[in-house]
């Protein structure tokens, strides 16, 4: 309490020092800003940076700025710039005086390259990029992909020192991590922040056993409507937004109507790509479905040989005769038919796949208001069969002066999204990719799919059964996408209204509320006669009990944050040679989600998915959080001759999920920028270095819980015989939680060469995050599996370089390359006391866990048993052993990551070629271990031979025909010999089930990210059609991989949760082709 | 506006957002609207008692009964991915047992037991029966485990985060004093906090309860006979003499309704998930054929030539012969939706006591005990009495070795007394799904490595805990 008043009584201080500076006689410059072809620009702002005066000029160009008399002394040489975002900033020398007026045209030039220009940061402050003292890459809209309708993953590759991954299925969750992952069990995401509101960016929680991807929530944003994105990295650029943005903050500006220099502007623009599967896995074609060699189908469930095995150790692929699943019945005798290969047969389950979008604006202003209006729509056919996905989005932005001083502004953002027959994720019967791992690869896919919604006829053994090749574990896999049907939609607002009132041209004040509010409704329905699908979890919809009729879930999410704001901005002029920014704010953020759901588990009549047809009496539940922060805080920014510039932040949150004597906390930061090259003008290097600039800084960001941690409640558990049940949940609360807290310090500097032919920044930071809040695993003898405490400390360094250059400008020929490479170094420095390791996640045995002293994310499991000689020692039947103690096996986490991006432009033509890479890091192939264990895929294919020689389809097993693997034995009599004993594929690959070090692959890959041949109809073609401007593009995105991991794209995850580096039967990634095209009339 | 007006304002609204920090609404926001802080301990009894038995890990579920101890006694088999069988059991089983029984039942039970002890004398009743199942419960753990956690067991709540482990001579010691002091404790009538409607097996009868506290004693008691002979027989006395099980009526039985949710956790496996992945043993249907028992047609179905065919346990892929159907699966009694969960069958409470008298602790007739624990076993399947007579009158007797043949037929898809009394009396001569021996424990958690180090550490140094074919203390 004592800071807010100490905060008041400063802001009093700062509001009514410099009033009696208001009434004497000013200095005026005056005149007009035009482009290069001599129209006028609207919305530049010119400036004095040393006098701190500023405006923006009218819808016919021109501008008057006012200078105090005080401000201006006798008289003054001063430099007045011109700039706006896109355009180069050209600044001229004036002299002023008091009491007269001087005119000064500007004329701007378009500019590619946005070195000088203002950056949006924290709050949605614009500052001078020159005054930042932290690392921020912007990217503009137009550098962001059109192929990709996430704008998450749209940032591959264009932002240093971030990593992106995507988890596989289309319209899935894309996950971005900036500078390493500092939280041990919470979010590791940045802030998203749409025209200064936070907006929600949850995405689901799948652990690779079922459940759906809806994507995460910054993808509603149209990337069209997006004019540029702001990364602030760390907690040092994002000190202002408070422990929310403790792992940096992506600030999405969307477009206004500013610049349209007062003409009405329409651009309609459609793009179009085509989708395909970047990489399947590689599957052998030489043995078809069974085991041993054999194969023989009669009901697909054991009444065969070997057919309810999903399995392909079966007999060779030689076209001899065998009865299958889709075998004639003759006379009640299944036929046999011939066993052949089909070979396409994961490659053709797949539809051709398209995503069509079509997006129009309108923008227009005066000199008084602007507005700009938008309107997209994007559909796209999934590769997955059945599936669609759509999105509506609506965008407004619009901004009026009410009066001289009073501004209003809003945005919003309408957007609708739609989803049908999402998938499921992972080992789940509701992946139908997860049975192209347990397979047989005889199975002639395009039968599947022609019979899927046939039963079979009462001749059959599985008379009246859906149609399928195997009735142990998998039906049709187009009867789970087609016939079991599930639909997604959202609705969501984001938007704000501010007011922004200028009482002086250095004193300012904003009040601004925005919400972000969603409602998301899913439906999953489940066919009658389902089988292998497995109880029914409300939280993925998934489903293990499927009555025979039947079964369907719905789940209802309402969600809504409301940020309200107010906000001082104050420039006071000190003296010539100080400058001072004063900002001071304050933030009630308020955030409500209820979750409901009903299920049933089966139907009266099959096909009629409503609760009036339910056999049994629904299933309700429901889940409400809501939670709430109060803050307050401030910003100042000392100047010195436009060279050196000090910012001190602070702010004090206080939060609804902390005890009540712990839930206020205070974090500050300060740091500095120093343009050397003007302070000390001879350290250019005779000229060659045309800009330098140092930064650093130092920032403590403070964090909260989540809600409820705090006391202890009983979780309800299904009746007995109509009895209520309770237990005691698995998580011991804490009711001393204090806040978590993040250090931070960070420096860098930014260069310039050659007139800016080459840019380059250099950023170092090393960020440690204590205290946290977290449920730390006990032992279970405890009672418990976990508590929940204030432990564990993460460290990430880290170094980020952006290199820009243009190595060719010749006549109308350009050549631009940029380089990005950046490497983080994280620690577990420290876990909750007397633990070595937090488990994260796990999948079959192999766990995802924070290690002290490793890197977060080790990937933890089983390796080979060796000898002292690192040899792999077998057993008594040739086969590789595992050690019996866990062993650490790898980290999800890259070594480093790097992009390389390079432009030519030639006239209106244009070539972009974006090549990404991660080097280093692992994954755990769970594909890999299943299609190797179930004989699908290619490396299978060897040494499948007879060991006993029992089996008259296979050759008797010799060191030629069988496998003999690498490594030693221990004799009866102890002594350790070369291995020389003869097993089998099947044998072997099994043996290396749950031996995860056989299964945990290098994920390094680079990838052809984005490749776009852009060509500017020249004016004089378009105007023949009536068209101001009209650009044509060839797009691609994901157009070629190189990965050291077999089978997979090793860019994958379940889902964009801190358990990353696992993977089963994923979706594969789209590689997309098309074509864009955009005219405005 | 009037310009000063509006600085006024300024200061204001900061002073307004600063006074709404401080206020206590803000506390209040964090009370949770979805889950009570206060239930009824009888709703945690039931919760205890059901998980105990009727959880995935619970000593009849899935992967504690079918997965690892109906095998391990060679009571079923797997008939596909057997890795359970050739003696690999999945990281998931390992802990799931000891995850189960710590962080489930015995968590409610602490808590339970807490309340009792806040309200006082009154609540003695329900104290006691929540000590009985306790340590029911910690015999499952440590007759799987060994060296367990128990006297620093379950107490998380006040600070213990990494309990030591007990060596299983302490364990047993404590449970048999803690099961006699709640025996003691049970006083006819009284019933404070409505516990009854929470008791699930005997509907808060208190002499039912004393019967079954000294059931388990002689049980536990009798698990001593090798290791520590004179404690046995003194604490097995002591049990006989206050009174076990004395007729069917009394087992300490779990009865599912049969309807969703409340089904027997076997039924939702084989029905509801799809899996047929076990069936009966080889060793039991030879067994109970070469003896025409008449609950050979109970334990199993007929497979699909007519006859009856068990599993050989550990077979290898190769030597499956073919499917699924070509075996006996089990018994459909035991697969049904509304099957038994039996803790403690009278018919086990016989075989204990025959065993005393053949090893002459209590003075009674042996083999007339063992007579009537055959007799009992087969009432207990609904066989008529005549035809239980006749059978268990049929039967060769050779003392000890026949009692523990028979208690293991009796003990049928209890896994974890199967498991344990062949580990004790080496009863059946089973043959080993591969090597020498059966499995004698599983291994520690690997969870426990992480998060209780040291302790774990000194309880293998100790008593081994790294090899399924280590022995317990018990069992050495």
């Amino acid at each position: 309490m004592r800071r807010t008043r100490w905060l008041a009584a400063a802001l009093v201080a700062v509001a009514l020092s410099p009033l009696s500076l208001l009434a004497q006689a000013n200095a005026v410059v005056a005149g007009t800003v035009t482009n290069a072809q001599g129209g006028p620009e609207n919305g530049v702002m010119v400036r004095i940076e040393r006098l701190n005066v500023g405006t923006t000029t009218a819808q016919n160009g021109t501008y008057r700025l006012v200078i105090p008399a005080a401000r201006v002394g006798a008289s003054a040489s001063v430099a007045v710039s011109a700039s706006r975002q896109g355009l180069a900033t050209v600044t001229r020398n004036v002299t002023l005086t008091p009491g007269a007026e001087l005119t000064q045209n500007f004329v701007l030039a378009a500019s590619a390259v946005e070195l000088q220009g203002l950056v949006v940061t924290a709050l949605g402050i614009t500052r001078e990029e020159r005054s930042i003292p932290n690392a921020v890459q912007q990217v503009s809209g137009d550098e962001l992909s059109r192929s990709e309708p996430n704008i998450v993953a749209s940032l591959s590759g264009k932002v240093s020192g971030v990593n992106i991954t995507t988890a596989g299925a289309q319209g899935g969750s894309s996950r971005i991590v900036i500078r390493g992952p500092s939280s041990l069990t919470g979010n590791n995401q940045p802030l998203f922040v749409v025209d200064g509101v936070p907006i929600d960016n949850g995405s689901p929680r799948l652990e690779g056993y079922g459940g759906r991807d809806y994507g995460n929530g910054a993808q509603d944003i149209n990337p069209s409507d997006v004019e540029s994105i702001s990364v602030l990295k760390g907690p040092n650029a994002a000190a202002l937004y408070g422990s929310r943005a403790a792992n940096g903050a992506i600030i999405i500006t969307t477009k206004s109507g500013r610049g349209t220099g007062g003409r009405s502007q329409v651009t309609v623009s459609q793009y179009g790509t085509l989708e395909d599967a970047l990489r399947l896995p590689s599957f052998q074609n030489a043995f078809g479905q069974g085991l041993n060699g054999q194969f023989e189908y009669v009901d697909g469930n054991g009444g065969g040989t070997y057919d309810d095995y999903d399995e392909s150790w079966g007999p060779p692929l030689d076209g001899r005769a065998i009865p299958q699943y889709n075998s004639p019945v003759v006379g009640g005798v299944r036929q046999a038919t011939p066993w052949v290969a089909n070979p396409d047969n994961v490659s053709s389950f797949f539809d051709r796949a398209y995503t069509l979008t079509t997006d129009a604006s309108f923008a227009t202003s005066t000199d008084r208001a602007n507005v700009r209006l938008s309107v997209a729509r994007m559909d796209q056919d999934a590769m997955m069969p059945g599936q669609k996905l759509g999105r509506t989005s609506v965008g407004l932005n619009g901004g009026i002066d009410v009066s001289s001083r009073l501004r209003a502004t809003t945005s919003v953002q309408y957007v609708g999204s739609d989803g049908r027959n999402r998938p499921g994720i992972g080992y789940d019967e509701t992946n139908p990719l997860g049975q192209f791992i347990w397979f047989g690869r005889q199975v002639d896919m395009q039968d599947l799919r022609q019979n899927y919604r046939n039963q079979r006829p009462e001749d059959d053994s599985q008379a009246g059964m859906p149609y399928s090749w195997n009735y142990s574990f998998h039906p049709n896999p187009y009867f789970l996408q087609m016939s079991n049907q599930n639909q997604d939609s959202r609705d969501r607002l984001i938007g704000n209204v501010a007011l922004n009132y200028e009482f002086t041209d250095w004193l300012s004040a904003m009040a601004r509320v925005g919400t972000d509010w969603y409602s998301d409704d899913r439906k999953v329905t489940y066919a009658a006669l389902n089988y292998g699908v497995g109880a029914f979890n409300p939280m993925t919809l998934d489903t293990d009990a499927v009555g025979s009729n039947g079964a369907f879930g719905f789940q209802q999410i309402g969600f809504q944050e409301t940020n309200a704001d107010f906000l001082v901005n104050a420039k006071p002029y000190v003296s010539d040679a100080f400058s001072l920014v004063a900002t001071l704010g304050g933030n009630q953020r308020k955030v409500r989600r209820q979750e409901t759901y009903t299920y049933v588990s089966d139907l009266v009549v099959p096909g009629i998915y409503s609760t009036s047809n339910a056999l049994n009496t629904p299933t309700d539940e429901d889940y409400l959080t809501r939670r709430q922060i109060n803050s307050l805080y401030g910003q100042a920014e000392l100047g010195y001759n436009d060279y050196l510039f000090v910012t001190l932040t602070g702010r004090n949150d206080w939060s609804s999920t902390l005890p009540e004597d712990n839930n206020s906390y205070f974090y500050p930061s300060v740091s500095g920028a120093l343009v050397f090259t003007d302070a000390v003008p001879s350290l250019d290097m005779g000229g060659a270095l045309t800009y330098g600039k140092l930064r650093a800084s130092w920032a403590r960001v403070g964090n909260d819980a989540q809600p409820y941690q705090l006391r202890a409640t009983y979780l309800k558990q299904d009746p007995f015989n109509g009895i209520p049940t309770f237990t005691v949940p698995g998580t011991l609360p804490n009711d001393q939680l204090r806040p978590e807290e993040t250090t931070s310090i960070e420096v860098g500097t930014e260069l310039r060469f050659f007139d800016d032919r080459i840019g380059l920044d250099l950023s170092y930071y090393n960020s440690t995050t204590r205290d946290q809040i977290m449920p730390v695993q006990v032992s279970r003898s405890s009672g418990y599996a976990s508590r929940i405490v204030n432990a564990g400390t993460v460290r990430n360094r880290g170094v980020e370089v952006l290199l820009n250059a243009t190595p060719v400008e010749k006549g109308d020929f350009r050549w631009e390359t940029t380089v990005s490479w950046a490497k983080n170094s994280n620690r577990v420095v420290s876990l909750a006391e007397g633990t070595d390791g937090l488990l994260l996640g796990s999948f079959w045995g192999l766990n995802i866990e924070a290690r002290r002293g490793q890197p977060y994310g080790s990937l933890v499991g089983y390796e080979y048993q060796r000898d002292s000689q690192g040899r792999i020692v077998v057993d008594e039947a040739g086969l590789p052993t595992a050690n019996p103690t866990v062993t650490v096996l790898g980290n999800y986490q890259p070594d480093w990551s790097g992009s390389l991006t390079n432009t030519f432009g030639y006239k209106g033509l244009s070539l972009k070629v974006l090549l990404d890479t991660k080097q280093g890091g692992s994954i755990y192939s769970t594909t890999h271990m299943w299609g190797t264990y179930a004989g699908v895929l290619d490396e299978t294919a060897a040494g499948r031979c007879s060991l006993d020689d029992t089996y008259d389809n296979l050759p008797a097993c010799t060191a030629a025909t069988g496998i003999v693997v690498p490594g030693v034995r221990v004799t009866e009599a102890g002594d350790t010999v070369t291995n020389d004993i003869v097993t089998d594929a099947q044998n072997y690959w099994a043996s290396l089930y749950g031996l995860h070090e056989a299964h945990v692959f290098d994920a390094s890959f680079v990838k052809l990210r984005e490749l776009t041949l852009g060509y500017d109809v020249p004016g004089s073609m378009t105007r023949r059609f009536g068209l101001s401007r009209m650009n044509v593009a060839l797009i691609g995105r994901n157009l070629a991989l190189w990965a050291k991991a077999p089978h997979i794209d090793p860019e994958t995850a379940f889902d964009a949760s801190n358990v990353q580096g696992l993977e089963f039967a994923q979706m594969p990634t789209a590689r997309s082709i098309g074509l864009s095209v955009s005219v405005t009339p | 506006m009037r310009l000063k007006k509006l600085f006024a304002a300024v200061p204001a609204i900061a002073l307004a957002a600063g006074l709404g920090a401080c206020d206590n609404g803000l506390t209040d926001l964090n009370g949770n609207p979805n889950a009570p802080e206060e239930v009824p301990p009888a709703n945690l009894l039931a919760n205890a008692i059901v998980t105990s038995a009727g959880s995935d890990y619970g000593s009849h579920g899935v992967w504690y009964g079918l997965y690892l101890t109906n095998i391990w006694s060679q009571q079923a088999a797997q008939v596909k991915y057997n890795d359970e069988d050739r003696y690999t059991p999945r990281p998931a089983q390992l802990s799931g047992v000891w995850n189960n029984f710590y962080a489930g039942p015995l968590r409610d039970l602490a808590q339970v037991k807490k309340y009792a002890v806040d309200a006082g004398p009154g609540a003695d009743n329900l104290a006691a029966v929540a000590e009985i199942l306790s340590q029911m419960n910690f015999q499952y753990l440590t007759d799987t485990y060994g060296d367990v956690p128990y006297s620093q067991a379950l107490l998380l709540d006040s600070g213990v985060t990494s309990p030591k482990y007990d060596a299983q001579k302490d364990v047993y010691y404590g449970m048999l004093a803690r099961l006699t002091a709640a025996s003691a404790a049970l006083e006819p009538g009284e019933n404070t906090g409505g516990w009854a409607s929470g008791d699930v097996l005997y509907d808060g009868d208190v002499q039912h309860w004393r019967k079954f506290a000294n059931s388990l004693r002689m049980r536990m008691a009798m698990r001593l006979s090798e290791a520590d002979p004179v404690k046995a027989r003194a604490e097995f006395v002591a049990a006989y003499t206050a009174g076990g099980f004395t007729s069917n009526a009394d087992n300490a039985v779990i009865r599912w309704s049969g309807e969703q949710p409340s089904q027997n956790p076997l039924y939702d496996y084989y029905y509801n998930q799809d899996r047929y992945d076990f069936v009966i043993s080889a060793a039991m249907v030879d067994s109970m054929a070469s003896l025409h028992d008449p609950r050979l047609p109970i334990y199993a179905d007929v497979a699909k030539d007519d006859t009856y065919r068990g599993l050989k346990n550990g077979s290898l892929p190769a030597d499956f012969g073919k499917n699924v159907p070509d075996y006996s699966s089990i018994g459909e009694y035991f697969l049904a939706a509304d099957a038994p969960s039996v803790l403690q069958s009278y018919a086990e409470v016989l075989f204990l006591q025959a065993e005393a008298a053949a090893r002459g602790w209590i003075a009674a007739d042996a083999e007339a005990l063992y007579r009537a624990g055959v007799r009992a076993s087969l009432e207990q399947y609904g066989i008529g009495s005549s035809e239980a007579q006749a059978y268990a009158a049929s039967l060769p007797y050779n003392g000890r070795p026949s009692i523990a043949f028979q208690k293991w037929l009796a003990l049928y898809m209890n896994g974890p007394e199967g498991w344990a009394e062949v580990r004790r009396t080496g009863y059946p001569l089973l043959t080993p799904a591969r090597g020498a021996q059966l499995p004698t424990r599983l291994i520690y958690p690997n969870e426990e490595q992480i998060v209780n180090n040291a302790n774990w550490q000194s309880a293998v140094t100790a008593s081994g805990g790294t090899s399924v074919f280590d022995k317990v203390w018990w069992d050495r």
